[in-house]
């Protein structure tokens, strides 16, 4: 803390903490709030940020994630065969994005956001749709589990949902993707894998969400690893704005029934929007 | 095992993570506060004591689907945790 201050300090645990409560309503990790942040406000340079926003996510879903098992949300089973690829694919993304200039790496982390802020802002205006037509009760109709589906219950139908798991296999072959853009920009992949389960497998949002989060922890680390070897994780840093995430990600575990996380995607597509052009306009 | 102990097992395992990474991040603030060298060392335990989490809740599974008999998920589990071992010596 000694580049900080302790109003530096505290800033940023604030930050930090409205990132965890972003990232447990919303079901991403932070990165996409965090990187741009970190470089664009305090002059991080581009490695050292996507280190530390890929602490942050480890810290997010650790922390969702211990609420999600319990609550039957998070598909282990599922989570941890996507987990083979995606743990490899995060590797591949974290030695690549060591070994390219940080401008480069800024500009892909920009020109990456600007599909992101779309898909955040189609995926809001579905939830909402999503939230009304639950509203008015809804409910799927039981289906036989298989071998990697699952059940929980879901409060605002009032009603237990299971569901089955199809195509795992190219599921897995995305989860790739997902994990390399993970080790490489700092990001969680769950804008990917979010889309991927519900899309491609047929898991309901919640089921999908939850998972997502459980399998990001570890592609997190699998690239945080790599990037604590090459001393890129400032720790005072890392330590200030993880105490937040943390704190933020319990309080919005709580929040979460209460949100309407649809509303709150489609108003922060546009500041994920800004960030872009920011970064765009600012690498060198 | 039963599924709801598995889930348990999981559930504290990432909860004891995140809960000795935050009073490693604690203790570090209080001493830096104290003008105590030893702050950075122990933001830094917080900072590997949270990313090895995932890893423990990975080692975790492996047991657990091994003790509720679904040895593939089992040795899935190990896939991905050799796999976490190799990024940590990259």
């Amino acid at each position: 803390m000694a580049d900080l201050g302790l109003f530096g300090a505290g800033l940023l645990t604030a930050f930090g903490f409205f990132v965890g409560v972003l990232g447990s309503v919303m079901g991403v990790g932070g990165g996409i709030f965090l990187v741009p942040l970190l470089v664009l406000h305090l002059g991080v340079p581009i490695h050292q940020a996507v280190a530390v926003s890929l602490v942050s996510i480890v810290a997010t879903s650790s922390a969702v994630a211990s609420v999600n098992v319990e609550r039957g949300l998070a598909n282990m089973r599922l989570g941890v065969v996507l987990e083979m690829t995606t743990a490899l694919g995060s590797i591949a993304g974290a030695l690549v994005s060591s070994a390219l200039p940080g401008g480069v790496v800024q500009r892909l982390f920009a020109l990456l956001l600007l599909p992101v802020s779309a898909m955040m802002f189609v995926r809001g205006a579905r939830q909402r749709k999503g939230a009304g037509r639950a509203a008015t009760g809804s409910a799927r109709a039981p289906v036989p589990p298989g071998r990697f589906g699952g059940s929980f219950y879901d409060p605002s139908l009032h009603a237990d949902v299971s569901y089955a798991v199809r195509r795992v296999a190219p599921a897995s072959a995305l989860s790739f993707v997902a994990g390399s853009l993970s080790g490489l920009l700092g990001l969680g992949g769950g804008i990917i894998q979010v889309p991927v389960m519900t899309l491609l497998c047929g898991m309901p949002m919640k089921a999908a969400a939850a998972t997502s989060n459980f399998l990001m922890g570890v592609s997190a680390a699998a690239s945080a690893l790599i990037y604590l070897r090459q001393g890129l994780i400032v720790w005072h840093l890392a330590a200030v704005i993880v105490a937040g995430v943390l704190l933020g990600s319990f309080v919005g575990i709580r929040l979460l029934h209460k949100t309407e996380s649809g509303r709150l995607q489609m108003a922060f597509s546009a500041l994920v929007l800004l960030a872009a052009l920011k970064m765009l306009g600012g690498a060198r | 095992m039963t599924e709801k102990e598995f889930g348990g097992l999981i559930q504290r395992t990432l909860l004891g993570g995140v809960s000795i990474s935050l009073l490693l991040f604690l203790s570090g603030a209080i001493l830096r506060l104290g003008g105590s060298g030893l702050s950075e060392a122990c933001l830094a335990a917080g900072v590997v004591a949270l990313v090895l989490t995932p890893v423990a809740r990975v080692a975790m599974l492996a047991y657990g689907f091994f003790m509720v008999g679904e040895y593939w998920l089992s040795a899935a589990s190990g896939v991905v945790l050799a796999l976490l071992a190799v990024s940590a010596m990259l």
